[in-house]
Order: structure tokens, then sequence, then C-alpha cells
């Protein structure tokens, strides 16, 4: 079920909800889902029909998207421990951005992040077993 | 684009999201990513370096190179950053930011 309703925002949500131990996980996770679902299609339908019907234009609106993401990413990096993750994030799609050119960059910095990690995990094993 | 067309455009589209959003459960569920150090580890860096990525993906259409360089961007997020980390409030943030991107935009640029 929760498969179909995975969208950005619940995931956000689910990613940083601490839920308390005595409710069930994968039915908080649902609820958020679905009260998601439920603000999405209403949001969109009143957005659809009030803005056909004032017909205007308000230039810079969309920052609300980039000002969402600064915020999410700002709690993270104040609540992580490590900012290793946050700062490669930043620094490889930066990089990946002026290589790649602004239409294919995202593919090849998951790709790097992921090639990345493959050696901080590598070398994390490797001070286990001198331990 | 015919009827027919549209249909089949619809149905590979939702066959596609539909077999992305399937197939990473079908093949890693908890037990499994437990068995898998290394999957495990990839859900756990990965998320924050996805956040700092959607956000410089915000700024991709943003030229930096020519008239105003950038600035309304910059000032707009500099205020949400400082918002944020003073009041702490979310929905205060983003309208701080957005009212001011708006505004500089319009007015100002």
């Amino acid at each position: 079920m929760l498969i179909f309703a995975l969208s950005d925002e619940t995931f956000v949500l689910n990613y940083y909800t601490k839920i308390p131990q005595e409710y069930d996980k994968t039915k908080v996770m649902t609820w958020i889902a679905a009260l998601d679902w439920t603000y999405w299609v209403t949001g969109a339908f009143l957005g659809g029909f009030a803005g056909s019907s004032l017909n205007l234009q308000i230039k810079g609106l969309d920052f609300v998207m980039t000002a969402l993401f600064i915020v999410l990413a700002l709690d993270q990096i104040r609540h992580e421990k490590n900012h290793l993750s946050s700062i490669s994030g930043f620094v490889v799609t930066i990089i990946c951005l002026l290589l790649f050119g602004k239409t294919y960059f995202l593919i090849p910095t998951l790709l790097i992040l992921v090639v990345e990690f493959y050696f901080i995990y590598k070398q994390r094993a490797k001070k286990e077993n001198t331990k | 684009m015919n009827v027919v067309e549209r249909i089949i455009t619809i149905a590979i589209a939702s066959i596609t999201n539909f077999l992305t959003r399937c197939l990473p459960f079908a093949i890693f569920n908890d037990k499994k990513t437990k068995a898998l150090p290394f999957v495990d580890g990839v859900g756990k860096f990965l998320p924050p370096a996805i956040m700092a990525m959607l956000v410089v993906y915000c700024f991709r259409n943003v030229n930096f190179s020519a008239q105003p360089y950038g600035l309304p961007e910059l000032i707009a997020s500099a205020l949400t950053i400082a918002v944020h980390l003073w009041r702490k409030n979310m929905f205060l943030s983003l309208f701080t930011g957005t009212i001011s991107y708006i505004l500089l935009l319009n007015f100002v640029f």
C-alpha cells in the first residue's frame, strides 16, 4: 500500500519524524502518506481552480521550493553529527552541474555518491578488521 | 496525439513509474537489508547528500555570469537561512524567503 503513496513530501516526513515507541510504525507512516495525498489532491484542485479564475502570475513564487529544500537541508545539517554526506552532496552536485550541464547532472551525481560511499565503506571495514 | 497514442503514453508512464517504486521494495526488504550492510549503509549515507543535491538542483537555472549574477536568489536564500536559524520556524522561513524573492525579482532587479 505504502509503495504507491510514496511521494517526495512523504519521504521527507517519514525520514525526519521520530515515531514514539507506543505507536505502530507502519500505521503512522501510512497515515502520513494518506493525509499527504489528500492535501496534495485538494491543494492542486483548489490551486488550479483559483489560478484559472484569477489569472494572475506572480513572478518568483517558485522560490518556495528552493526555500523548502534550503530549510530541510539546514535542519539536517544542524542535527547530524557527521557532515560528510551533506558536504559531499553539495560539492559533487555542483561539480556535476558544471561538467554535465543542467539536464543530465542528477544521475552522475547519485552514481558518484554511491561510489564515494563504497570507498568509505571499504575503509570502515578495514578499520574494524585491524581492531 | 490521438486518443490511442495518449492511452499508450499514459500506460508507459504508469508502468515505469510503478516499476521504479516497486522494484526497490521487491529486492530489498528490512531483513535482507540488514543482511547487506553495504545497502543499509547507502540508505543511511545518501539522504543528507540528496537534500544538499536538491538545493543545488533548484539553482540550476540561475545564471551567475550575467546580470544580476544570481543576486536575488542568493539574497533570498541568505534571508531564509538567517530567519530559520533565528526563529527555527519552518513556515516563517519559507514565507520570508519567498516573499523577499518575489519582491527582489519584481521591484529591485
